[in-house]
C-alpha cells in the first residue's frame, strides 16, 4: 500500500483555507504581518509551564507563509514547511508520485518516525533546554 | 449430528463426516456478517442481502487469517459519523468547544465498531486537562490504533501510517487535522 497521505477532500480543503487566507492578505484585509507579531500566548502547555511546545508559533508560522515571508515562519516554528509540504504532496495526483525514482521511494517508509524524532529533538534542544536554563 | 454437504448421520462430536469426509463446523468459520453493513448474512453468500456488497473480495491489505467478523451490536440513537468540514469550521468558531463533542462522537464511533467501551470521554477529558493536553497527543495515537485494529477486522485497507501521522500532527499542534483525518476514516468505515 502507498505511503499515507492526508486524504485528498481533507488536504484541499486546508489548502482552499490558506489560499483563502493568502488572498485576504494580498487584498488588504488581512493584517498577517502586524497579526503575527501580535499574537497573545494561548497554548495551555506554555501558559502553565512557561515552556513553548512543539507547535508554538504554528499560527504565527502559518500567518507568516500566506504573507509571503517563509524566512520569517521558518523561525516561528519549521515544522511549517513539512505541513507545507505534506498538503501538497496530499493534493498531487497518485500517479505522480509513482514517478518518483525508485531509490527516493525506497526511503519514504521510514520518512514518518525520522520526522517524528525530528519533532522531539527540536523540542528538547530549541525549547525546552533553552527555557530551562533560562 | 448430520452433515450439511450429504445429509449422513455421523456420531455425535465428530470432526469430520464419516461419509464425505467434510468438516464439522467449517462453514462457521466462513463470514456470516456482512464486513460493510454488518447485518447477519447465510454463510458461504458471495453478495450481502442487505447492502448489495461482495463480501468476498475486500481491496488492499487485510489480515488473511481472520474471515469472519464480530457481529454490530444495535447501532446507538445518536449519529456516528458527520460531514468533516463541518466539524472543523464549528470547532474553530466555538474556540474549541465543539470539538469536545466532535472527539466524544468519535470514541462512541470507534467503541460501538469495536464492539467493547475501550475509550471513555471523562477519563480522556480528565487527564487532557490536568496535562494541560499532553495526554491528548497520546489519546490521538490510541485513537489511530483503534481505528487501523477496526479496519483490520472489518476488512478494510488499513491505513498503517495513521498511528504515527496522528502523533506527528499533534505534537505539532495540528489536532484539527488530525481529527479531520480520524474522521474521514470512520466515515469511510460506516460507509459514507
Amino acid at each position: 500500500m502507498d505511503h499515507y497521505l492526508i486524504p485528498r477532500k481533507i488536504a484541499s480543503g486546508f489548502a482552499a483555507c490558506l489560499l483563502i487566507l493568502a488572498g485576504m492578505h494580498a487584498a488588504g484585509i488581512l493584517p498577517a504581518a502586524r497579526l503575527a507579531g501580535a499574537i497573545p500566548v494561548f497554548c495551555p502547555f506554555e501558559l502553565l509551564t512557561g515552556i513553548p511546545c512543539p507547535g508554538c508559533g504554528m499560527t504565527r508560522a502559518v500567518l507568516c507563509l500566506v504573507s509571503g515571508n517563509p524566512s520569517d515562519a521558518l523561525l516561528y516554528n519549521p515544522f511549517s514547511f513539512f505541513l507545507l509540504t505534506l498538503i501538497t504532496a496530499s493534493i498531487l495526483p497518485r500517479r505522480w508520485l509513482k514517478r518518483v525514482p525508485t531509490g527516493v521511494r525506497a526511503m519514504l517508509p521510514p520518512a514518518y518516525a525520522v520526522i517524528l524524532g525530528l519533532v522531539i529533538a527540536f523540542w528538547i534542544f530549541d525549547r525546552l533546554l533553552p527555557a530551562l536554563a533560562a | 449430528m448430520r452433515c450439511d454437504n450429504c445429509g449422513n448421520e455421523s456420531p455425535e462430536g465428530s470432526r469430520f463426516c464419516i461419509k464425505c469426509g467434510k468438516e464439522f463446523g467449517a462453514s462457521s468459520e466462513r463470514i456470516t456478517v456482512c464486513p460493510h453493513c454488518g447485518v447477519q448474512i447465510a454463510p458461504g453468500s458471495l453478495f450481502c442481502s442487505a447492502c448489495g456488497k461482495s463480501i468476498g473480495a475486500p481491496q488492499g491489505e487485510v489480515n488473511h487469517g481472520r474471515t469472519s467478523q464480530p457481529p454490530l451490536s444495535e447501532p446507538p440513537t445518536r449519529p456516528l459519523t458527520s460531514n468533516i468540514a463541518l466539524d472543523v469550521v464549528l470547532s474553530v468558531i466555538t474556540c474549541g468547544i465543539y470539538w469536545f463533542f466532535w472527539q466524544a462522537r468519535q470514541m462512541r464511533a470507534i467503541n460501538y465498531l469495536l464492539g467493547q467501551e475501550r475509550y471513555s470521554f471523562w477519563l480522556w477529558f480528565f487527564l487532557t486537562l490536568i496535562t494541560c493536553g499532553l495526554y491528548n497527543i497520546y489519546y490521538e495515537y490510541y485513537m489511530a490504533q483503534g481505528i487501523v485494529e477496526v479496519q483490520d477486522v472489518r476488512g478494510y485497507p488499513r491505513s498503517k501510517d495513521l498511528p504515527v501521522l496522528s502523533l506527528i500532527l499533534t505534537i505539532i499542534g495540528l489536532n484539527i487535522v488530525t481529527d479531520a483525518i480520524q474522521q474521514n476514516e470512520i466515515n469511510k468505515i460506516f460507509g459514507k
